[in-house]
């Protein structure tokens, strides 16, 4: 029931220690609470308190007469009808408080947009790039931050991102730079040029299989079914009988079954089939029971 | 209104842009998070029944990014429409009123910065949603580059692959 509620001037409208069970709010009048901060028309009472599930912080005196209303989540619907502007100030009372607490600083908005541009760029996330790229140019009026992320997406659309970076000639230095890259876990879009570099320059190394499994679940890692593809297929071709290749598949299907996509039978039938590695076609077999069974 | 569904690792809603929709999750699991730079930090989950965009009805615009960890199933409104929604819809509002309470306790144990009670609240609170994850999906969550080498202390793994508290946890 929403309740209409008058407190006159001097009595307690809310007791601190109190576990408050309803929503109150403000329609006229001046209340005190017990910090001394003035409360008045048009806000909510202990509303933090309420739900959080805690004991009231600060009791409320009305300081003159005070006029409230008093109702419960039930009372929603009711509530919409008598008196919808409570109701909208109330769901926006709570966002407000939501991200107080969250702690996130109100910044700008192109200060948001700028910090989540670098994040995509670094990680070479193209979705999340022309996300923003379509709302830079649109709203942030700083030009030198426009043009740096059209130019960007520039040049995803004309491939130079996908240049291959270079290589030094010597198959173990190439090797190192690869790998001291994925342990620094750079730009997964770097990784992947430069792995398949590598497989070009030296695809009779003994590093290759297993530079291009490592690729391989980077991308899975990344959700680039695009790129992982690629990089199994291309481990599939040079590679079909190393054991590099086979965990390749496994860890394929099992990405592929988590996301409830099709093709992860045919990766584990395949293992079962042609893998010489007997652990590993167990491993196979046992995963696709599983899976079957789910 | 219409249902959509988004796949590991899309992102519904990029901090700073305005928001057209809010997201109600029906099914899944997605993280609110913070990017700076290369970092970024998780600030709290999306489960079942949580809201993604709901700080639109503050100035519009997004204060996270909303990155979907597990396969989900969401409900797209408008903002008008989830004032709508949530203003004559009990259960909504009460969803509304839950997820805000549950996000700023998960956010003061983030914060706090211990892995072994976070891990353990993440854990509980999606025993309760019903929520499975694998140990990749948990590190996402936690925001982690890499799970640490004693982290099977801490839990584990159904014969399907999901992660769990250990017994007695």
């Amino acid at each position: 029931m929403v309740f209409e509620v008058t407190y006159t001037k001097g009595s307690a409208i809310i007791q601190e220690g109190n576990v408050p069970t309803a929503f109150i709010y403000l329609l006229k009048g001046v209340a005190r609470d017990s910090g001394g901060q003035l409360r008045q028309q048009g806000e909510f009472l202990a509303l933090e308190e309420l739900i959080m599930s805690t004991p009231v912080k600060r009791s409320v005196m009305a300081i003159e007469d005070v006029e409230s209303l008093t109702f419960e989540p039930e009372d929603i619907p009711v509530l919409r009808e008598k008196n919808p502007e409570v109701l909208k100030d109330l769901v926006r009372e709570m966002v407000k408080f939501w991200v107080e607490k969250l702690g996130i600083v109100c910044k700008k908005q192109e200060v948001f947009l700028k910090k989540a541009y670098d994040f995509f760029k670094s990680k070479g996330i193209v979705e999340g790039l022309v996300k923003i790229t379509q709302q830079m140019v649109e709203e942030v009026p700083d030009e030198r931050l426009v043009q740096d992320s059209l130019k960007t997406l520039e040049d995803i659309f004309s491939m130079r991102f996908d240049v291959e970076p270079e290589l030094p000639e010597d198959e173990d230095s190439a090797y190192l730079t690869i790998s001291m890259k994925i342990l620094d876990e750079a730009n997964p879009v770097e990784i992947y040029q430069m792995v398949m570099g590598y497989q070009k320059k030296f695809p009779e190394s003994s590093h290759t299989p297993d530079l291009l499994k490592t690729l391989l679940r980077n991308m899975i890692s990344i959700g680039d079914t695009a790129r992982a593809e690629g990089v199994l297929c291309c481990m599939l071709t040079e590679y079909p009988d190393n054991k590099a290749t086979f965990e390749g598949l496994m860890d394929y299907a099992r990405f592929l079954h988590n996301m409830g996509a099709h093709g992860w039978r045919e990766n584990l039938v395949r293992v079962i089939l042609s893998c010489r590695d007997e652990k590993l076609v167990e491993e196979a077999s046992m995963l696709l029971k599983e899976f079957d069974e789910q | 209104m219409k249902k959509v569904f988004f796949k590991h690792g899309e992102y519904p809603i990029i901090q700073g842009q305005r928001i057209e929709s809010v997201y109600l999750q029906l099914t899944g699991l997605s993280v609110a998070t913070v990017l700076d730079g290369e970092n970024r930090e998780v600030v709290h989950l999306i489960p079942p029944n949580g809201f993604m965009g709901v700080e639109a009805l503050l100035d519009g615009w997004a204060r996270f990014t909303y990155e979907v960890v597990v396969e989900s199933e969401m409900m797209e409104l408008t903002v008008e429409e989830f004032q709508n929604v949530v203003s004559t819809k009990v259960p909504l509002f009460k969803n509304l009123m839950r997820f805000v309470k549950y996000s700023i306790i998960e956010r003061s144990i983030r914060r706090v910065g211990e892995l072994e009670n976070t891990v353990k609240v993440v854990l509980k609170f999606l025993e309760k949603w019903n929520v499975k994850i694998n140990l990749e999906e948990l590190r996402i969550i936690l925001g982690l580059k890499s799970l640490p080498g004693n982290f099977e202390e801490l839990v584990d793994l159904t014969p399907e692959g999901f992660v769990k508290l250990k017994e007695g946890e």
